[in-house]
């Protein structure tokens, strides 16, 4: 009889999981043909019942909600009537009244305020300009919000207002020449950055006011703002203009929410949308760079290739080791 | 997701002894592959998103360098290999990577259009020698992918009537291998490749049919419908000594339904199911998640294929709700009394 040694008999005595029992194959402890015995017994049937559930959820609301997407479709002719508008208006009171009870009632409200704003204007083909129509939807999801007990309607406010002002850029300011697209794209976002930093004042004083991670939305806008003004600026081709600036403005914002948010507040999840951020910003000015200063086509598309898989590999590798740095840090804790 | 056994507990239930002499070997190796597999984990760049980046990268790489192929596949698979093996730091390690794995796409682009078969046996030789060793697991996922791609490109392109036989045969060697793990052959990556590749690419082709787009349409259905038959069958024989009658019976009865699906209506969700059960019964969690997103896709694409009206077309999606509804309840009902 062979007694195992010490450490086999720590990694006998470790609780089985279904690699483990692959190891186990592999290593010709278990047959293959037993594989199948070994993974029932390790199964957890309670956590595959959990996740079979949550499955059957999933597709039973997706199959209503298709439903419900049909039938709005297929008697669209109801709903030019005064009784499908009726129907609306007493499914929001329903809302309003139940609110309390589901969760979910507070955003089918919010979605109700939002079809019956449009919906005249489909209706009656106004041609009203979209922006003002999201606009007043901002308005009144902002008195919606105010007696919500759902932080995330105030993500959704905060959204359609961003969509309201990009609208009325793109359908407004940029078509009349007040400012061009990267011009207009950067005031949006200063306007993103600067509710970001209320909203960092704000939960400072009281955090119990401020949904957990909401400062992931307000970023990411702005980012993306930023990062449509240098799109833009590298499409347009010609000299170098003050709407490069916004390249210059994209690296100092990287560097700076970078600073703020690995040494000030640390935020993981921040941290990697600013390095996404930063690389496709990197990405977007030395497009710029190399198609602006290079001439020969095809030498402009191997630079930029190599260039941008190197961003690439570059930013994963960086965002890899801080992670390792801050897994080091928490184990020494 | 690991249950109160433990190794020992779960080996005394299997009838096998840890003081037997014939095992003893065997449970060190055991052991020694776990040791090795964890201190691969703790390399930062062991995971699925960085493989995804690392693929990204070397793609991006090649699209540029395309036109000088020869020369710049010679320039980066010598210094990016010369300095992926010199090099100690696995930030560097992973960015020569990207640029070797280049150079090896710029050549297999080159080599493709002299002979593809030629390309397909040399990614079956790097995906065997990779299958007997435990830690090359990232090597393992990168070849089995493009010998698959290689392939099934391969028979599309010069041999379209066996494209049917091409898709069936890797998903029978996928489903063989997530079943019967053998020893020293580490199969399970390829196997979960070849058992979900071919469904994607049935799904692609589902939904080119729902464009009448003919290109990419044609199939062997019956073929198809056979082959997630004899997966099921397969794995039905391998639980037959545990198995009671009416256990029996509703397993060959499933079966023969699921062919019947297959047949008449969609061989996704014939395929989709066939892999979800089978991920259950391995134990496979992210396999079924897979299979589970697959299946919401087919579902989709076989409603959408339907000469259904608006209205119609509602109260089918109501009627499958309401079936999805009831099994929900009636399994949140069995847990609940599991928990009492």
């Amino acid at each position: 009889m062979i007694v195992p040694d010490k450490k086999t008999a720590t990694y006998l005595n470790e609780p089985v999981t279904p690699k483990g029992v692959l190891r186990l194959c592999r290593a010709g402890v278990v047959s293959a043909f037993d594989f199948l015995k070994a993974a029932a017994l390790c199964r957890s049937d309670k956590k595959w019942s959990k996740f079979i559930v949550l499955i059957l959820r999933f597709l039973s609301g997706l199959s209503f909600l298709s439903a419900i997407f049909f039938f709005t479709i297929s008697q669209w002719d109801f709903f030019y009537r005064t009784s499908g508008f009726t129907l609306l208006c007493v499914l929001f009171v329903l809302c309003a009244w139940f609110r309390d009870r589901f969760g979910a009632a507070d955003y089918v409200g919010a979605g109700l305020i939002g079809f019956m704003i449009f919906l005249p204007d489909v209706v009656f083909r106004t041609n009203v300009f979209l922006y003002e129509q999201f606009f007043l939807w901002f308005v009144l999801l902002v008195v919606w919000s105010c007696f919500a007990r759902q932080c995330g309607l105030w993500l959704l406010s905060f959204f359609v207002l961003n969509v309201a002002i990009l609208l009325y850029g793109v359908q407004f300011v940029v078509p009349s020449f007040i400012f061009s697209l990267s011009e207009f794209c950067l005031w949006s976002a200063l306007f993103n950055l600067s509710c970001l930093i209320v909203l960092e004042k704000v939960s400072e004083k009281r955090p119990d006011l401020i949904l957990k991670g909401f400062r992931f939305f307000p970023l990411l806008w702005a980012f993306s703002l930023l990062l449509l003004g240098c799109v833009s600026q590298c499409v347009a081709s010609g000299k170098i203009s003050f709407s490069d600036s916004c390249f210059l403005l994209c690296l100092l914002s990287s560097v700076f929410c970078g600073y703020v948010y690995r040494v000030r507040i640390p935020d993981r999840r921040v941290q990697r949308l600013v390095l996404l951020f930063g690389a496709i910003c990197l990405v977007c000015l030395c497009y710029r760079f190399i198609y602006f200063f290079i001439f020969a086509p095809r030498l402009q598309n191997t630079l930029f290739s190599f260039v941008f898989s190197g961003i690439v590999g570059g930013a994963l590798i960086w965002e890899r080791l801080s992670a390792l740095q801050v897994k080091g840090y928490e184990n020494v804790d | 997701m690991s249950t109160d056994f433990s190794l020992r507990q779960l080996l005394a239930c299997l009838n096998i002894s840890v003081f037997d002499p014939l095992v003893e070997p065997s449970l060190k190796k055991a052991c020694q592959i776990d040791a090795e597999q964890k201190a691969e984990k703790k390399n930062p760049f062991h995971s699925v998103f960085s493989l995804i980046v690392l693929q990204i990268a070397a793609l991006l790489c090649f699209y540029g360098f395309r036109s000088h192929s020869f020369s710049a596949g010679l320039f980066f698979v010598l210094f990016g290999g010369m300095f992926l093996y010199k090099t100690t730091s696995q930030g560097y390690h992973y960015f020569f990577k990207i640029y070797f794995l280049a150079g090896l796409l710029l050549w297999g682009e080159k080599l493709f259009l002299f002979s593809p078969f030629l390309v397909a046996v040399l990614l079956l030789f790097f995906l065997l020698r990779n299958l007997t060793n435990p830690k090359a697991r990232d090597n393992r996922v990168l070849s089995a992918l493009w010998f698959f791609g290689v392939v099934v490109w391969t028979v599309f392109l010069f041999y379209p009537e066996f494209f049917s036989w091409t898709l069936c045969f890797f998903s029978l060697l996928g489903v063989l291998g997530l079943l019967f793990p053998l020893k020293n052959i580490y199969f399970r990556e390829a196997s979960v490749i070849f058992s979900v590749m071919p469904l994607f690419l049935l799904l692609v082709s589902e939904l080119f049919c729902l464009e009448q787009k003919t290109f990419f349409c044609s199939r062997n259905e019956f073929l198809i419908a056979f082959t997630f038959f004899a997966e099921f069958f397969l794995l039905f024989f391998c639980l037959r000594t545990d198995l009671e009658t009416n256990e029996t019976f509703s397993f060959l009865f499933a079966d023969f339904l699921l062919f019947l699906t297959g047949l008449f209506l969609s061989n996704g969700l014939s395929g989709t199911i066939t892999l979800f059960t089978i991920a259950f019964f391995t134990d496979a969690r992210d396999l079924g998640r897979s299979a589970i997103i697959l299946f919401s896709c087919f579902l989709l694409t076989f409603f959408l294929s339907l000469p259904l009206s608006f209205l119609t077309a509602g109260w089918v999606c109501s009627f499958s709700g309401l079936v999805f509804a009831l099994f929900y309840i009636r399994l949140k009902r069995f847990c609940l009394q599991e928990n009492k």
